[in-house]
């Protein structure tokens, strides 16, 4: 399930000024874009590919107060604010986020085969978890001994491919040494010839002092695939550094007969001469050896790859999952993942793509949760719900009281061809009266064809004034009279629906918000091809002749508001604004919303 | 602060409601009340199990002395724990002796039915579906959406504006900037209008009221 | 590609521009001089230590997209960053977590018309049928993905460099680019060919690169960082995905576990961990090792009901047989688009030119997502190698009556033949009856044309001793297999070293005129010096470019 019906999303305009519009090839079908070409104007289709990418719940989007426009994640241009691992709350300056891979490189580790965080624990006393972040507070009293990592929910551990620490704090550089201290190992010893390879070694025997750690089994696809690109950067930079080199000639005013290469160029201008046919540079050679970072193919590893598979089986094996967040695409086994340093997070400022407004500001500090500035669409544009008029629900969809049985939502279960009747609430959140125009198409889109009849499509919804207002005025009068009528109809209110729920007239109207009825005649599934065919399928989710979601009614529903408000001061939505005579303005909205309205059953 | 033990009134309905406006259910399963806090206006509902028993002991006697002042379950403001969840402070061996660590619920926290809390926090503006596990020392911090049927295994820290859900726990979204707002429905004392006003991590005082 | 073929590279006859480079002290110095060492200490933990060199003041992304993956990442370091995917629980509705509820189906049914695994694409080639629109939405929320949750980059300015496949739709590659314009904001963006990076990762100027990708595998020949020539066939990670469904349905069938469809994910997932590949022609491996366990259990599908299927091991290697090397039947009756592997690879070759061909042979780069399934590169390899044996270097396949005629006069050929015939391979429609005679001498083993030793040339062997001096012997006219790190690591280096790429689009031409604002190549001569890009030229930054080139996109 998607969301818990009855759910609303709203489409953000954007998508209609896409860049892709304009210059998209003229044999694209027209019937694949989200807007149908209608006789005039466009239908959106909520069942279209596209749709998924342009419809959010309210919750996600902004408004923009100088376009006067909803700003979705696609209009939006991000900052970052400030960098913290969501585990330890440390925050990370920001110079160093970068170099370290955007990850924590405190001591939280995330479990590569089921992403929980792990704990360190001590090999001395195995029952003790330490978590990460206590692990400070517990230092004095930790026990010493080599320390693993381990996880609470899947039970695996770092001895499980023979990786255990000294201390249980800085991990990472522990880690570190240990990976790649096997690598140099493995990899690059063979080139100690060169100047290169004689600092390198240093390299490794500086490492390998640290890095004491003893019988760790062989690490070595990360660090075969690291050796060979350090080994080719190296290379190349070595090469085009002598490219560079090979050119004495260059616009050089300052080097003085002093300097050897003055001395060589005179060598050379009065020698034999060879260097100045040379003019032409040597192109950089292709690496030849591992420590240049060529390796040749070896077809014996793979063999040993095959017997390794075959031993190993299905549960040896890396799932794609674990290869993808390992971001290596040749890691193959279970034993060959490594604990995953914890991807930092982000706080994020927001700003209007096309005004550069800043929409929303968090405050910078990690631990508090506010705002400096947050431009809500849910404070600007309404609010559309919407229930079903007759059944109650039993319980509110997303605060279920009482646990569900699974398949019992009744409510959201819609019965092919019996018209139904909605409610839908309009709540205005501004502080002026607003007038409601709704459209819809008579038909749903998609291949179950529902009616939908809006009884009263066009209303005013009042201004979202001071509580207070609505207490001491007689607005809820007539909600409350109404109310009560339905209460004294008991549960079968359909019939008293069928009366009450007159075309063009208003249900219900509290003090900032409206609701009017509308009608939906759900259709009728392609059913009985499904279940003749392929039979339990078809029980799951109703009829196999139809694509995920198809059952689903929701209705798309094009809303415009209208309304005057205290004309702002500058002229920035001079687009939408139009000057009216008392200093007031008047200003137009419209946007499309999705009611998703629940499943039509099989 | 009041504690339900303490101020009972008169049996009226289903809930024993307190001075503080909390809303306990009869057929809750209470242990250990001493040692619980509920902040005003918390909703318990039936067959809740709150562990108040299990709390830090001063000495290590074996049975729960009352003496010990440690509180082991606190709940803050308009919080609702539905149906079935069993709440039990975290415990951990240390010393060698197995230790309960207090837990502490904020204030507007839902917690849907058949839930199992472990955790050793859970701020405010937490939402929380049903047949959820948070498993021992997790923290939750403000505005975290937590999808029905998550078990957010042990020291897990959730940070803020996240929405998590998945075996074990993952963080796979953002709640929007607007979590918890209720959009011009807030403020209203419409518990009479179309809508419900409350939303997910929004302010549940009206979801309270509405409970009767 | 095939225009590039017959110009000889003008690689070395471009002389540099001198005065871009920066009058240093190691500019004046000579090779052999002492140098600053390269290699610093490691400034993090989590970089390869190249990246301590990177110029710190612009955040240098590296994105390689393909049809399936966009793998996004920092210059300079050795893996990518995320590898994100395009399936549909990537493309939900903001707001939708049903893929993290329990009992979410994650065995949807193939949409109807659709084929194997359309919905997990980015992208087609054929844009016929292609909505852009949905295309860019798809790559839009990738790569917004990635710059938020794990790129976070800060507000530096950002330099981008994009890896693409060699032949690409211009509707598709004016949609990638329009996007990664807007959400990266990068003033410019570098393109790359896809088979060059994968060259450059593996160290080399010149090879022939296979890539197996999901829609069509592609052997490309590199000379020398030029693309010379493009062979292509359908047979790619597509076909044994779906070969790997049809064997597990198969199973499931007669295993008496009900008619299950096996959905893509499934296949997928059995594909990459379990699926191998035989040697050439050896079932003797099935007697190798009968201490391990011949049968392996799979849990099918993943979620419940939980289903156990016993499949034999050795029947993992079926997918990769039938999709990458089965050739039953007469070759002339197959498809041009549907070459095996091997096949492919030799095609290629056999249109290069003799003297690239000779390079190229022994420097095959093997790349692509499904060349991780074990023993596929050997035995492709191998495959090359008997086919060579067999078939010589002789382009013609079948010369009917020809045939009996060769027999008349054995002794002409002897030393030289095989030389003179490999310089004849290039003017293919050079069939006379000469040629075919001596062909077809070839096609005893013993005289195939790579192994006959060549004729002495003083000239050649002077030129040869003198080159020793300066570089390592490069290995020439034998096949041999060379690892590569990947497209994204080649890029990455690329990138890294600041070496300008031909193709380099500026933000603001682009917004304004899109690609038809891209010069044709031939008209922007000074492109021509920017060509060389490993040169010393290349690394001068801030060259002033008043128009831009698709280069081999145009």
């Amino acid at each position: 399930m998607a969301q818990v019906f009855p759910y609303t999303y709203y489409s953000c305009p954007c998508v209609e000024s896409s860049s892709t519009k304009p210059n998209a090839v003229q044999s694209a079908p027209q019937e694949a874009a989200p807007f149908l070409e209608d006789e005039e104007e466009n239908t959106f289709d909520p069942r279209s590919p596209r749709a998924n990418f342009s419809l959010y719940p309210i919750e996600h989007l902004l408004y923009c107060t100088d376009c006067h426009q909803i700003r979705c994640p696609r209009c939006m241009v991000e900052e970052v604010v400030c960098w913290y691992c969501p585990n330890c709350l440390f925050e990370v300056p920001s110079s160093t986020v970068r170099s370290d891979g955007n990850r924590c490189t405190r001591n939280c580790y995330n479990c590569p085969i089921c992403t929980s965080i792990l704990s360190i624990s001590s090999l001395e006393k195995p029952t003790e978890g330490l978590t990460p972040n206590d692990a400070a507070s517990d230092a004095a009293k930790a026990p010493g001994g080599p320390y693993f990592l381990s996880c609470p929910f899947c039970q695996w551990s770092s001895l499980e491919i023979g990786i255990q620490f000294e201390k249980h704090f800085n991990l990472t550089s522990q880690l570190q040494k240990i990976i790649r201290g096997d690598t140099h190992r493995l990899g690059s010893v063979t080139d100690l010839a060169s100047p290169r390879g004689e600092e390198m070694e240093g390299e490794i025997q500086g490492r390998a002092s640290v890095a004491s750690v003893e019988d760790t089994a062989p690490l070595p696809i990360q660090g075969d695939t690291e050796t060979l690109f350090t080994n080719l950067y190296n290379f190349y930079r070595a090469q085009l550094s002598e490219l560079s080199d090979a050119n004495p000639y260059s616009l050089s005013s300052d080097y003085s007969f002093a300097s050897p290469s003055s001395i060589t160029r005179l060598m050379n201008l009065y020698g034999s001469g060879g260097r100045t046919k040379k003019d032409r540079p040597k192109p950089i050679r292709e690496a030849a050896e591992f420590s240049e970072g060529q390796k040749v193919s070896n077809p014996l590893s793979e063999k040993e790859n095959i017997d390794r598979i075959r031993s190993v089986g299905w549960e040896g094996t890396a799932s794609v999952e674990q290869r993808l967040q390992q971001c290596r695409e040749d890691v193959g086994f279970v034993d060959e993942l490594r604990p995953l340093a914890t991807l930092l997070r982000t706080k994020k400022s927001k700003r209007c793509k096309i005004c550069r407004q800043i929409l929303s500001r968090p405050e910078s500090k990690v631990s508090t949760n506010r705002y400096k500035i947050k431009l809500l669409a849910l404070n600007n544009i309404p609010k559309i719900t919407m229930r079903s008029l007759n059944a109650q629900p039993a319980q509110h969809p997303s605060f279920p009281m009482q646990a569900t049985a699974p398949g019992s939502d009744e409510a959201s279960t819609l019965k092919p061809l019996v018209p139904t009747h909605f409610l839908l609430t309009i709540t205005n959140p501004l502080f002026d009266s607003i007038k409601v125009t709704l459209a819809t198409p008579s038909t749903t889109p998609g291949c179950v064809k529902s009616k939908v009849t809006i009884l009263c499509p066009q209303f005013d919804v009042g201004a979202n004034t001071d509580v207070w207002d609505e207490a001491l005025s007689s607005a809820t009068d007539r909600s409350s009279k109404r109310q009560s009528q339905m209460l004294s109809a008991g549960p079968d209110g359909g019939s008293l629906t069928g009366i009450q729920a007159e075309a063009g007239k208003v249900w219900e109207r509290g003090r900032n918000w409206t609701s009017i009825v509308v009608e939906v005649a759900p259709g009728s599934l392609p059913d009985s091809i499904g279940h003749v065919t392929l039979g339990d399928d078809a029980q799951g989710d109703g009829g196999a002749a139809l694509d995920e979601d198809e059952d689903v009614l929701e209705i798309p529903i094009f809303v415009r508001l209208e309304y005057e408000t205290e004309a702002g001061g500058d002229d920035g939505g001079a687009a939408h604004a139009r000057k009216e005579d008392a200093g007031k303005e008047k200003r137009e909205e419209a946007f499309w919303a999705v009611l998703g309205v629940g499943r039509i059953a099989g | 602060m009041s504690r339900p033990s303490a101020a009972r009134k008169a049996p009226k309905g289903e809930y024993i409601e307190t001075d503080s406006g909390n809303k306990v259910w009869r057929k809750a399963n209470i242990s250990g009340a001493p040692n619980i806090t509920l902040g005003g206006r918390t909703v318990i509902r039936e067959d809740v199990h709150l562990r108040g028993d299990l709390h830090r002991l001063s000495t290590t006697k074996e049975d729960g002395s009352k003496s010990s002042s440690s509180h082991s379950i606190s709940i803050g403001r308009c919080s609702v724990v539905a149906a079935g969840c069993v709440i039990k402070p975290p415990c951990r061996v240390s010393r060698g002796v197995l230790t309960y660590y207090p837990m502490k619920i904020g204030d507007n926290v839902f917690i849907g039915p058949n839930s199992t809390i472990q955790s050793a926090s859970i701020s405010s503006h937490v939402h929380i579906g049903e047949h959820c596990v948070l498993q021992p020392f997790s923290m939750v911090r403000e505005n975290v959406k937590i999808l029905p049927h998550t078990i957010v295994p042990a020291n897990m820290v959730i940070p803020s504006n996240s929405v998590v859900g998945g075996r074990p726990a993952r963080i796979i979204g953002e709640v929007g900037e607007g979590w918890g707002a209720a959009g011009g429905a807030s403020a209203a004392g419409g518990a009479g209008t179309g809508g419900e006003s409350w939303v997910e991590g929004g302010d549940l005082r009206e979801l309270v009221r509405s409970i009767r | 590609m095939a225009t590039a073929a017959s110009s000889t590279p003008d690689y070395f006859t471009r002389k540099v521009s001198t005065g871009r480079i920066r009058p240093t002290l190691s500019g004046i110095q000579n090779a052999s001089s002492p140098h600053t060492p390269f290699n610093r200490s490691l400034s993090s933990f989590y970089n390869s230590p190249s990246s301590g060199f990177r110029n710190d003041d612009e955040n240098n992304v590296v994105i390689e997209l393909g049809s399936r993956f966009m793998r996004i990442g920092m210059a300079g370091e050795a893996l990518p960053r995320c590898i994100m995917s395009f399936g549909p629980d990537d493309h939900h509705r903001v707001g939708d977590y049903r893929q993290w509820m329990p009992g979410y189906n994650t065995r949807r049914k193939r949409k109807r018309g659709e084929e194997w695994g359309q919905d997990h694409e980015l992208w087609r080639n054929d844009v016929r049928e292609l909505d852009l629109g949905l295309v860019e939405d798809k790559l839009e929320r990738a790569a917004r993905k990635a710059d938020g949750e794990v790129l976070m980059l800060d507000d530096r300015k950002k330099r981008l460099t994009v890896i693409l496949a060699s032949v690409i739709a211009r509707p598709l590659l004016s949609v990638t680019l329009s996007t990664l314009f807007n959400i990266f904001q990068a003033p410019s963006i570098t393109i790359l060919p896809s088979p060059i990076a994968c060259a450059a990762s593996s160290g080399l100027r010149s090879a022939l690169v296979l890539d197996i990708g999901w829609a069509e595998s592609t052997a490309t020949a590199i000379y020398e960082y030029r693309e010379i020539c493009q062979r292509r066939s359908v047979r790619a990670a597509r076909t044994i995905s779906e070969a790997m469904a049809e064997l597990l349905d198969e199973e499931c069938t007669a295993q008496a576990k009900g008619p299950i469809e096996v959905s893509f994910e499934e296949a997928e997932e059995v594909l990459t961990r379990l699926a191998w590949c035989k040697g050439n022609g050896d079932d003797r491996r099935e007697d190798e090792s009968q201490d391990a366990p011949q049968t392996i259990l799979l849990p099918l599908p993943p979620s419940e009901p939980s289903t156990t299927l016993e499949i034999n091991f050795s029947r993992f290697s079926e997918p990769a047989e039938t999709a990458f090397f089965g050739e039953n039947g007469d070759i002339s009756s197959y498809d041009a688009h549907d070459l095996s592997l091997s096949r492919l690879l030799y095609n290629a070759l056999l249109a290069l030119p003799v003297d690239v061909r000779k390079v190229c042979m022994a420097r095959i780069v093997i790349t692509g997502g499904v060349s991780n399934i074990p023993g596929i590169k050997a035995r492709v390899i191998e495959e090359l190698k008997l086919l060579v044996k067999c078939r010589g270097w002789d382009p013609i396949r079948n010369y009917g009556k020809a045939t009996k005629r060769a027999n008349s006069n054995p002794r002409e050929r002897n030393d030289n033949t095989a030389v003179r015939l490999e310089s004849n391979v290039t003017e293919s429609s050079d069939t006379d009856d000469g040629t075919a005679e001596e062909s077809n001498e070839l096609h005893q083993p013993a005289v195939a044309a790579a192994f006959v030793p060549q004729e002495q040339d003083p000239i050649l062997e002077r030129l040869a001793e003198r080159a020793a001096k300066q570089a390592p012997p490069t290995v020439e006219g034998r096949i041999r297999a060379v690892e590569t790190l990947g497209a994204w690591a080649g890029g990455s280096l690329m990138a890294a070293l600041r070496i300008k790429g031909v193709v380099e689009v500026e933000r603001e031409s682009f917004l304004q005129h899109g690609l038809a604002g891209a010069s044709k190549e031939k008209e922007v001569s000074s492109k021509a010096a920017q060509r060389q890009s490993l040169g010393p030229g290349a690394r001068s930054a801030g060259a002033e470019r008043a128009s831009w080139t698709l280069g081999i996109w145009a």
